[in-house]
């Protein structure tokens, strides 16, 4: 009998346990209709962000808050919406925290502003800013857009962008782009490494940058590029087949490399100051 | 003298055309002359970026017709003369776009977080007595931008610390690469994209998400 009674004290504080956290989270939905070329914005302090392209021309924004020291504030001004995160009273960890969940018109171009992230983006269209400080960023399945993401430590993650115009950007992130491709490709990073996989836009100009980060490339054989490969104090290593135009001018012959395979149809620019540079084929 | 009036005469200071007057005021007050001495670098930085050239003034011209023929400049507008940098490697062209645009975003904060009240009668903080040392030692700047980070979001402030830190340190490792071969196309390269983090950084911490 008194275990019984145990049991059933358990499973009743356990109840009220879960009541209280299913009180405390306050699901709200917004919802607008934007025209193509409309753009949303998404401001938020604390807490995940996904947005995804879909069918149709609704924005659907699912906001879950977790405490009622936050408020979420949608508004539309014409064809622009604007959604974002307000601190009601100071609010730190999981009481500031906000969850997002948008569906939008693939076409639309949006801007995510979320510190502490995750962000993550995935079948758009439309031209894609992302910020975040601490976040962890990834970007998959988008096309024909402009792609420009910063962090200051968060990993940046691109998976399966075509034709995309890319400026990623962090300080201390690492970056990793897999099947990325576009005429213009920019790569910056201060302390991260920077990992790229995948073919190479016929034409484009592809620019990878590091201080003290690895740079890590590797192309299919069939790449036609004009690479050049250079860290100031670090190495460079060459897995890749390419017919070397010019030898090494730095100090050391290991930490140059020029070369071209195929047609060189496109530049690819490797520069790290103090890290190592590989380049490998598929 | 004070601090306001020294700095609105900064373009002749730089230019070492100051008064007497005024030297005095940038040899007494350390705020002030970190600027002046940030500024000179950064001049100085700005003129290695590449020797600048015209084209021809038939690329003008053509520019010209084109743009009176799109609506844009009606044809008695004077000529257009933009300045632009020659090719040069691919590497470097946007970087130089960028590195200028960010060097100006660094002299703008510049001017503008030096208030007058910072002046010598007030204790200041200067580059010599930053937060660390070594290569990633922040100056009075940076440390500002750290204050109004940890006041406006405590929990994001270690964060733009280590990374303020971290491209501090990018910036003294291209800058001692430079000074040791000034025709270190490469180091020049790697400096102006360290400052473009920086100014990066900057902006993010001026314009992050904070509501």
């Amino acid at each position: 009998m008194g275990r019984m009674n145990n049991a059933l004290r358990t499973a009743a504080f356990m109840f009220l346990i879960a009541g209280v956290a299913f009180a405390a989270d306050n699901r709200k939905e917004l919802k607008y209709n934007l025209a193509a070329g409309g753009s949303l914005t998404i401001v938020n302090e604390n807490g995940p962000v996904s947005v995804k392209g879909g069918p149709g021309r609704q924005v659907t924004v699912v906001a879950t808050t977790h405490s009622d020291k936050v408020e979420v504030d949608g508004n539309q001004y014409g064809n622009r919406v604007d959604v974002r995160t307000r601190a009601l009273q100071k609010a730190s960890g999981n009481d500031g925290r906000v969850d997002y969940e948008i569906t939008v018109p693939q076409d639309t171009s949006i801007t995510v502003r979320a510190a502490g992230g995750p962000i993550t983006v995935e079948k758009m269209r439309g031209d894609v800013m992302l910020e975040g400080d601490s976040a962890q960023v990834e970007v998959r399945d988008v096309a024909n857009a402009h792609v420009h993401v910063r962090t200051l430590a968060g990993t940046i993650t691109l998976r399966s962008v075509e034709n995309g115009h890319i400026e990623v950007s962090s300080v201390n992130g690492d970056i990793r782009l897999s099947n990325v491709n576009g005429q213009k490709l920019s790569v910056n990073t201060t302390k991260g490494n920077i990992v790229y996989d995948g073919a190479v836009a016929q034409n484009g100009d592809y620019d990878f940058i590091t201080n003290s980060g690895n740079i890590d490339v590797t192309l299919p054989a069939s790449a036609s590029v004009y690479l050049s490969a250079r860290s100031v104090s670090g190495s460079v290593e060459n897995g890749f087949p390419l017919q070397q135009t010019q030898p090494s001018v730095a100090p050391s012959s290991a930490r140059t490399l020029v070369g071209t395979s195929n047609t060189a149809g496109s530049a690819v620019n490797l520069r790290s100051f103090s890290g190592k540079i590989r380049v490998k084929k598929q | 003298m004070n601090c306001a009036e020294f700095q609105k005469s900064l373009p002749e200071i730089i230019d070492g055309a100051g008064t007497a007057e005024q030297d005095a005021h940038g040899q007494t007050c350390p705020v002030c002359s970190d600027l002046v001495r940030d500024l000179r670098y950064i001049a100085e930085q700005a003129k290695l970026l590449m020797p600048m050239h015209d084209p021809s003034p038939r690329v003008w011209a053509g520019i010209q017709t084109s743009l009176a023929q799109e609506g844009l400049v009606r044809p008695s507008v004077g000529r257009f003369q933009p300045t632009v940098i020659p090719g040069g490697n691919r590497f470097g062209t946007y970087a130089r776009w960028g590195a200028v645009a960010a060097l100006a975003i660094v002299a703008f904060w510049l001017i503008g977080t030096r208030t007058p009240g910072a002046g010598p009668e007030q204790p200041s903080t200067t580059a010599s007595d930053t937060a660390g040392s070594g290569a990633g030692a922040m100056d009075a700047n940076d440390q500002k931008l750290l204050a109004v980070v940890s006041q406006q979001a405590p929990e994001r402030a270690e964060v733009y610390k280590r990374s303020m830190r971290d491209v501090n340190s990018y910036i003294a490792d291209a800058r001692k690469s430079l000074d040791q071969d000034p025709s270190d196309d490469e180091a020049r390269e790697h400096l102006l994209q360290a400052y473009d983090q920086k100014a990066m950084l900057y902006d993010m911490a001026t314009s992050g998400p904070r509501e």
